[in-house]
């Protein structure tokens, strides 16, 4: 049983974890994305659109 | 439906079916005869199997997609399907020796379905490392869709190497021949866990697609700092 445990501990770990590495990226895509947003529209000009 | 719902939805919809899938494999799937309790590791070996043969065909589609359009959205969900294709890959070769121990009382062995999966998830690992060493998007895009549909070619040898060659791995128990089969419960509990893998994999790639739109705008965004 401490096997059978194991397997899907291991499983449901390795899911959540690229789950939450997805988050941890796109969080900080979003941050940079943010912050070069606003460089550009400091040094001027063109609105960015999405 | 805008992508913020359907996200909510699929999470909601994974999330049921694999408490679902839970319930299946340890309360009602029977335990089997020869292996006992930890022949239950079938229900997400298997199922994860197939959710990275789906995931690797699909980066295969879209790799011809892209070689005849040159559209980068196609590269977009190949990688994102990549990438999810190699966590399922894991997960078979994690869950395969952990069951294999006490049943055939080694942890791994070079026959050919286990080799043929390890090359599979290495050939894909390549795949991912590759694109990190190129910088322009249409050079990368273009060798990365040669390459992931040169390494699908994997993906038959790793299913038809059971009925191939003579393996330490079991032969299929679905549609396998006359000596194959699976008692009806068990059955249903496989059915439903590669629902819930299924609805898993496209929660996944929908949130890793999206991420690789992020990537994209932050390089525009740079291009466009560099240009002012």
């Amino acid at each position: 049983m401490t096997s059978l445990f194991l397997a899907y501990a291991i499983i449901w770990l390795l899911h959540v974890g690229y789950l939450l590495s997805l988050a941890m990226r796109q969080n900080s895509l979003h941050r940079e994305i943010t912050t070069l947003k606003a460089m550009v529209e400091q040094k001027g000009h063109i609105p960015v659109g999405r | 439906m805008n992508s913020l719902r359907l996200e909510k939805s699929l999470a909601l919809a994974a999330a049921a079916a694999l408490v679902a899938t839970m319930y299946g494999a340890f309360l009602y799937a029977p335990t089997e005869s020869t292996m006992g309790d930890i022949q239950r590791i079938f229900y997400v070996h298997v199922p994860s199997a197939w959710t990275a043969f789906a995931a690797f065909f699909v980066v295969f589609v879209c790799s011809v997609a892209y070689l005849r359009t040159k559209n980068l959205k196609w590269d977009r969900v190949a990688v994102a399907c990549a990438e999810i294709g190699t966590i399922f890959c894991t997960a078979v070769l994690i869950t395969g020796p952990i069951w294999a121990k006490p049943v055939w009382g080694i942890w791994w062995t070079w026959d050919a379905r286990l080799t043929s999966t390890l090359i599979l998830w290495l050939m894909y690992l390549s795949y991912l490392l590759l694109r990190d060493f190129l910088e322009e998007p249409q050079r990368r895009a273009t060798l990365a869709a040669v390459f992931g549909i040169f390494a699908f070619v994997d993906v038959p040898i790793v299913y038809f190497s059971i009925r191939l060659w003579r393996t330490q791995h079991p032969q299929p128990v679905l549609m396998g021949g006359e000596d194959s089969g699976l008692d009806p419960m068990m059955f249903q509990v496989l059915m439903l866990s590669w629902v819930a893998f299924s609805i898993l994999f496209v929660l996944l790639a929908v949130l890793r697609v999206r991420l690789e739109k992020s990537r994209d705008e932050v390089q525009q965004l740079r291009r466009q700092l560099m240009l002012q």
